[in-house]
């Protein structure tokens, strides 16, 4: 049974439909990569998950246990960062741990030596200031921390490391990666080097659906050689190369690059190496180089999530 | 229950780490004290104005004190208190703090009852301090003032302040940044007022509890009068607390 369960899921505000028949699970644990473009509808479904947020239609379940709108129940199992968190600032990062173990009604010697080993996991064991002088990237680790406190089955990361600098988001990821195999994360980003870091499992959002959900790896192995390198002699043979190519139906988008160069995407590279060779005798262009190139997420991406 | 408590006292906390229950004792204390000086002093003070015609002023007595005292209260404290507290809940909800607690062990519900009973213990523990005050006070300047028949008077202006809590609360609840809770607090506070103007519900409104003490204290006013604004403020206060409850419920954050 997976560990979260989403069916039929939907929120519209007004007239915009922010998610929209959303079916997604997620197995025990895997590190989740929940991808989408900005406003793609992930915060929505993350707050939808929490209890945050009212669905529309559809059903959220985890560890079995129905999320329901407004009520805490579900979130035993959960442990959830927000994309911004906030804390009370006159706080102690330790005191902010007492107050959600024992919201979670944690007694007091596994509130004190959770609060001790979470601190250390996410390097805050020396911060003795208020949380009101906390940095982004301290809020953000102590966000960490607070959603861990009461050992959940399901850890849900909405966008940790966008907003932070190249040593804070190093230090999230790390801290993340340091969480695989311990427990399930659900994890939101943009950024795909992020995804490609930790995760090893994705799916896509788009308009408000899954638009592509399995292992990084299968999908990457997948997408193998759909892109190509071509190489001409000379920069001005490339324009009639081009407009032949667009011809092909399999062809699905065409890069520029510098000295001659194209990148060609396509759906069936075996179509593209039968055409290729007698498309350029026709054209009497000279082939220099000819690459089959690694799948990157980027490529994946942006294919999944481009509009029609 | 387990997480009310925890949450109530961690609203306990904050008002005193972030100063708002202190700001609060110490306004109350000064208002406590004042009033029965100010009682004693206002002829005095006339007389020094020398305003070229010459007005006649009773002496002052202890009922003029307890006067000073409850027209302080319901027209300027009570106001502090509501501005004060009227951002409590959309201070929460605007800043993100709230979010995560609620992903907690803490219902939406215990969140507001957490807030109207942390608000209530600050307003009770500085009312009492300053009622003590102004009693102690009001005996050392007017020796023949009885302290007898006090505690109804008193205790129906503490009961004012609650009302006042639970209807700062409901527009923290609703409303969504600072100046309209605070100003719909205003609004439904002068409402709740006014509903002691009206002839056919004047006896049966929350309203008396603040206007008629000095009456009761004088004696011109039996205290079974007050058995009606007793019982209407406590299902008032209810009342609020459970709106806020459901307001909050239906909220997205």
């Amino acid at each position: 049974m997976p560990l979260l369960e989403i069916k039929n899921l939907s929120k519209k505000y007004g007239s915009i439909n922010a998610v929209s028949g959303l079916e997604m699970t997620v197995e025990q644990g895997s590190v989740f990569g929940f991808m989408g473009q900005n406003g793609a509808g992930k915060t929505t479904t993350l707050r939808m998950i929490t209890g945050l947020a009212n669905p529309t239609g559809g059903s959220i379940s985890v560890c079995g246990t129905p999320v329901n709108f407004g009520s805490s129940a579900a979130n035993r199992h959960i442990g959830y960062l927000p994309d911004v968190p906030e804390f009370y600032g006159f706080m102690r990062p330790r005191e902010y741990l007492e107050l959600c173990g024992k919201l979670y009604g944690m007694d007091k010697a596994s509130i004190s030596a959770k609060s001790s080993e979470l601190l250390k996991l996410v390097g805050l064991e020396n911060a003795k200031r208020t949380i009101g002088g906390f940095s982004r990237g301290m809020k953000q680790r102590l966000g960490i921390a607070q959603a861990l406190i009461h050992s959940p089955e399901l850890l849900i990361l909405d966008e940790p490391t966008s907003a932070l600098d190249p040593i804070g988001r190093k230090e999230v990821l790390d801290i993340i990666a340091a969480l695989r195999g311990k427990l399930t994360v659900l994890f939101s980003t943009h950024i795909l080097s992020d995804v490609e870091r930790v995760c090893d499992t994705i799916g896509i959002l788009h308009d408000g659906k899954l638009a592509l959900k399995g292992g990084l790896e299968d999908i990457l192995k997948k997408h193998s050689g759909q892109s190509v390198l071509l190489e001409t002699l000379g920069c001005d043979r490339i324009h009639p190369l081009k407009a032949e190519l667009k011809k092909l139906d399999y062809i699905k988008d065409l890069k520029e690059e510098a000295q001659g160069g194209l990148i060609v995407i396509c759906s069936s590279a075996q179509r593209l190496y039968s055409d290729i060779c007698p498309l350029l005798a026709r054209l009497n262009i000279p082939l220099v180089r000819f690459e089959r190139l690694e799948s990157k997420l980027e490529d994946i991406f942006i294919e999944v999530t481009k509009d029609e | 229950m387990n997480s009310l408590f925890v949450f109530t006292l961690k609203e306990l906390k904050e008002q005193i780490k972030t100063f708002k229950g202190i700001i609060i004792v110490i306004v109350l204390l000064l208002f406590g004290m004042t009033s029965p000086l100010l009682a004693k002093l206002t002829p005095e003070m006339l007389k020094m104005a020398d305003l070229g015609v010459e007005i006649k002023i009773p002496d002052p007595t202890y009922i003029d004190a307890y006067a000073q005292f409850f027209k302080n209260m319901s027209q300027m404290v009570l106001i502090v208190v509501l501005l004060i507290y009227s951002n409590s809940v959309v201070n929460e909800t605007l800043r993100g703090t709230a979010p995560l607690m609620l992903t907690k062990k803490l219902t939406r519900s215990a969140f507001i009852i957490a807030k109207f009973l942390s608000a209530a213990v600050v307003w009770s523990v500085s009312y009492v301090a300053s009622a003590l005050t102004c009693t102690l006070y009001t005996a050392y300047l007017f020796p023949n003032a009885p302290t007898a028949k006090l505690f109804l008077p008193l205790a129906t202006m503490w009961l004012f302040g609650i009302i006042t809590l639970a209807i700062s609360i409901l527009t923290s609840t609703i409303f969504k940044n600072y100046a309209l809770a605070a100003v719909g607090g205003f609004c439904l506070w002068g409402l709740t007022l006014l509903t002691g103007s009206i002839p056919k519900i004047k006896d049966y409104s929350p309203a008396a509890l603040a206007s008629i003490n000095v009456q009761l204290i004088s004696g011109t006013l039996a205290p079974e009068k007050m058995l009606w604004p007793v019982l209407t403020g406590c299902i008032y206060t209810i009342f609020l607390i459970a709106c806020a409850c459901i307001v909050f419920r239906k909220r997205e954050l």
